[in-house]
């Protein structure tokens, strides 16, 4: 995005990136940045926190009127949602066999969600989650299995449920009570439910394939560095 | 945090060792009175709309945004798993904050916001993008645009 800043620039349009990574700010050195002590992925901060969201905004779009170039700036308030929440409970699923039935217990969670944030973000493999559970589990088997969308590759379509499954448990997992750390839901996510199991299973038979491109959808895109084994 | 000091070895070092390209040509535009700024958010959160087709890799292009496109019909189509998606679940705002933007040009603290918002992919070599980000400048200067803010993931 800095590269985008510089060239803006160029354009006579005004930039300021809000940067999550501060070394790469430093290489790169955009015509104005401000730096944000947050979690990759949430260059606003906290969610649910609309003054911390503003404040970060503002402060970035102050800086619109430095005459200093290469203006770095640093946002002091931290995360308050980087602290676990002690009285978050994730959803209470029992054990499963399958995914499919691990989805089918989250479902009046996930809802629940659904219906007070009024939106989802599931939806990128634009196939229902119970299609998506069931090839989850028919790949897992090993079993022959039927293209549930023709105009992408399989390997394409695995990724997206995988990135649907995921988003499905998240948006389950927050439907509770408390305001939960990213950690405390991907612990939950990846340490205590089948699907993380599997998909962390997933993971190594993917590494072993010799088909280049299964390897690296293995190595990469499946188990985020922090819960790899 | 995304202090470095405080992340999964391998994920650190995958950010220490990104190679980062110098930008040789740059421009710098003279400072704006914030009042006077007519704002555009620029993600790097590979959004797309439910509707539309999946990003692909190598994509290069960027999508675009409504400002009163519903917020519950834009999805997250990023490649990457290594980052936070727990906020973005619960909270737009902390990805794409087109409302707290509306709220900064109702106050009058800018000018105003933009008819159009955009988002790129991530994780793409800058080089590759130059040519987008050639057409978005003439479409944010056609759009009468003079600020934007850079929201990369």
């Amino acid at each position: 995005m800095s590269a985008i800043a510089h060239w803006l620039e160029i354009a006579g349009i005004s930039t300021v990136v809000v940067g999550l990574v501060k070394l790469h700010l430093e290489k790169m050195l955009p015509p104005r940045a401000l730096w944000v002590p947050f979690e990759l992925g949430r260059p606003l901060g906290p969610p649910s926190n609309p003054q911390i969201q503003r404040a970060v905004l503002e402060q970035a779009l102050k800086l619109v009127e430095s005459s200093e170039r290469q203006t770095l700036a640093d946002f002091h308030l931290d995360d308050p949602r980087f602290i676990a929440d002690t009285d978050w409970q994730p959803p209470d699923t029992g054990t499963h066999q399958s995914v499919l039935s691990e989805c089918t217990a989250l479902k009046p969670h996930y809802q629940r969600g659904c219906v007070d944030k009024s939106r989802t973000t599931v939806g990128v493999a634009k196939v229902a989650i119970e299609e998506l559970a069931t090839l989850f589990d028919e790949v897992y088997a090993e079993n022959e299995f039927k293209p549930v969308r023709t105009d992408i590759s399989d390997r394409l379509m695995f990724r997206l449920a995988m990135d649907d499954l995921k988003s499905y448990y998240i948006e389950a997992a927050l439907a509770g009570r408390g305001n939960p750390s990213s950690r405390q839901i991907y612990d939950w996510l990846w340490q205590e439910t089948l699907l993380g199991s599997r998909l962390r299973e997933f993971r190594h038979r993917f590494m072993d394939s010799d088909n280049a491109k299964v390897k690296d959808l293995g190595t990469k895109f499946i188990v985020p560095h922090l819960w790899r084994d | 945090m995304a202090r470095l000091n405080e992340m999964a070895q391998a994920q650190r070092e995958g950010l220490e060792s990104l190679e980062c390209p110098v930008i040789s040509d740059t421009g710098f535009v003279s400072p704006r009175p914030l009042k006077q700024c007519r704002v555009a958010l620029i993600s790097s959160a590979g959004l797309m709309k439910r509707k539309d087709e999946n990003i692909p890799g190598g994509y290069t292009d960027y999508r675009v945004f409504d400002d009163t496109w519903p917020e519950r019909d834009i999805l997250m189509n990023h490649i990457s798993v290594n980052f936070d998606r727990t906020a973005f679940a619960e909270d737009i705002n902390t990805v794409f904050p087109r409302s707290i933007l509306r709220e900064l040009a109702e106050e009058g603290i800018i000018e105003s916001t933009a008819s159009e918002h955009y988002a790129f992919m991530g994780a793409t070599a800058p080089e590759k993008l130059r040519s987008s980000v050639e057409q978005l400048a003439n479409d944010l200067t056609s759009a009468n645009i003079n600020t934007v803010c850079l929201l990369p993931v």
